[in-house]
């Protein structure tokens, strides 16, 4: 279960020359340049309950992944409640976290382990979690020599097996072909009906709309709406329309 | 700190591991590539001092190999330590981890070469039938000592790393200070008199040489007060350097 109430979260964008002691010395002597600040989300409240499956939508810039990184506690919230019951597995991109230059075998023993999993687990669940990546031939090759679809899918596949309560992922499944999002879409309502929650940011309308109880719709940093699917579709085109349904090649 | 949290352990575990493995290439070859800049600095430093500075030291080839070796290791140790947060911050904007578990793993994978070096030195030890004693034992205990407050700068530099992006050269240039500031190839008696002695003796890298020197080549057991002394000492620093950690830890995800 999430709850979020009244949670804001600001960003200070520091002004220009401050990024090494020289710089700040000599700034801090010529006082320019002030520090700027962004409320990149303002306000936000919502409860998700035990076996809901959410999606974020919104513009880019709207604040998808600063809300998943405030409920996966990589940011604290600038004001306001975070509460998450139970275990959080965040891993807010895929591929993030996998060495390159190991092999396929050794980045499962060390992704297992930066997702909380013991080693001897990943040991007895290895054929499994290779199994349903369907990169078993790799086994021994080196990442780097996977393509994005083929490390996403080697991420999700031991993500599943250190998934105990609430899931966050960000702009999830985006480089996976149809087939295996099929069957990612089955397992996650499988996991659905043992209480497991998902969170996931997406611009995939429609993955949004097939896999979601709930829809959350933010921009600039406001919830404006979160509700079942068929809802948020009409508000969603009608936000877009504004701005991004004419696309203007007039001004390049 | 979760310290007895096992799978902070197993993560601390994997991620030095397969540091290390990347950064010996998971071979012996590779293994003697990193070998070789210490090395390189002992032969030339010998050739240059063995009938200078060193005409007074027993064995001062060993003498010479632990200071260096011993100096290397804090060096690098904290190089690696003070880049670790930079180095995984894509990792660390995506996954929840502990970061004091990506500093402490950079420590730890310079720590391996260390002892792997340690194995060689012994090996040294018994060509010059030097032989072994029973002070010894107490070895591993200052090397653990050391290890302690490396990880306690490591996890400060980490943290200022991220804040002022000129910190690796500030360190480098300190680094290069204290390579003459600590009597790795000339006897510490020889440039220091004794009233600015314990001056000098406030570097603790002086201390961990000399001590390493005395149970290793000197088969002297250092004073039970001089080593529990600069263990409080460590414990002190290291308490601090966590202290001042956590202020700056808070600021750290935003400026990644």
């Amino acid at each position: 279960m999430v709850i979020l109430s009244d949670v804001s979260k600001k960003f200070v964008v520091p002004g220009k020359e401050r990024n090494s002691l020289l710089k700040t010395t000599v700034s801090s002597i010529k006082m320019q340049d002030a520090d700027k600040t962004i409320w990149a989300l303002s306000k936000i409240s919502l409860r998700i309950e035990d076996g809901e499956i959410v999606g974020i939508i919104g513009p880019n810039g709207s604040g998808k992944s600063t809300l998943l990184r405030i409920i996966a506690g990589i940011y604290k919230a600038t004001s306001g409640a975070v509460e998450v019951k139970g275990y959080t597995t965040s891993v807010l991109q895929l591929g993030v976290g996998f060495l390159p230059d190991l092999s396929l075998r050794e980045n499962i023993f060390l992704f297992g382990a930066i997702l909380g999993l013991e080693r001897n687990y990943i040991g007895k669940n290895f054929s499994r979690i290779i199994d349903f990546s369907e990169l078993t031939e790799f086994i021994n090759a080196e990442v780097r020599t996977l393509s994005s679809g083929m490390k996403e899918r080697l991420a999700f596949s031991i993500i599943v097996h250190a998934w105990k309560d609430v899931l966050l992922l960000d702009e999830a499944l985006v480089t996976v072909d149809q087939r295996f999002k099929e069957r990612c879409f089955e397992i996650v309502k499988e996991f659905k009906k043992s209480k497991k929650t998902i969170i996931f940011s997406s611009h995939d309308l429609n993955m949004a709309m097939q896999l979601c109880d709930r829809v959350l719709l933010l921009n600039k940093g406001q919830v404006v709406a979160f509700d079942k699917p068929e809802y948020i579709m009409a508000r969603y085109k009608e936000l877009s329309g504004k701005d991004l349904n004419k696309p203007s090649y007039e001004n390049i | 700190m979760k310290l007895i949290d096992r799978k902070y352990i197993n993560l601390v575990y994997e991620f030095s591991v397969s540091d290390f493995k990347l950064r010996e290439q998971g071979t012996v070859l590779g293994f003697i590539w990193t070998l070789l800049h210490p090395l390189l600095m002992f032969g030339i430093l010998y050739m240059l001092f063995a009938k200078r500075l060193g005409v007074g030291i027993e064995h001062y080839g060993i003498y010479l190999l632990i200071g260096i070796l011993h100096w290397n290791f804090f060096s690098t140790a904290t190089t690696q330590g003070l880049k670790s947060i930079m180095m995984r911050r894509e990792m660390l904007r995506n996954i929840c981890i502990p970061m004091t578990a990506i500093v402490i793993s950079s420590v730890l994978t310079v720590f391996i070469s260390f002892m792997f070096e340690m194995v060689i030195l012994v090996g040294f030890l018994l060509f010059l039938k030097i032989g072994f004693s029973a002070a010894m034992l107490l070895f591993p205990v200052i090397v653990l000592i050391q290890l302690l407050l490396i990880i306690g700068i490591s996890l400060v530099l980490s943290c200022l790393n991220v804040y002022f992006k000129d910190m690796q050269h500030i360190w480098d240039i300190l680094l290069r200070i204290g390579f003459f500031l600590t009597p790795i190839f000339y006897p510490i008696s020889m440039f220091v008199s004794k009233a600015k002695m314990s001056l000098y003796l406030l570097n603790p890298l002086t201390q961990f040489i000399v001590f390493a020197r005395d149970v290793l080549l000197y088969k002297k057991l250092p004073s039970f007060i001089s080593v529990f002394s600069i263990f409080l000492c460590v414990v002190f620093l290291f308490a601090t350097a966590y202290i001042i950690f956590k202020k700056l830890e808070d600021g750290i995800m935003e400026r990644i």
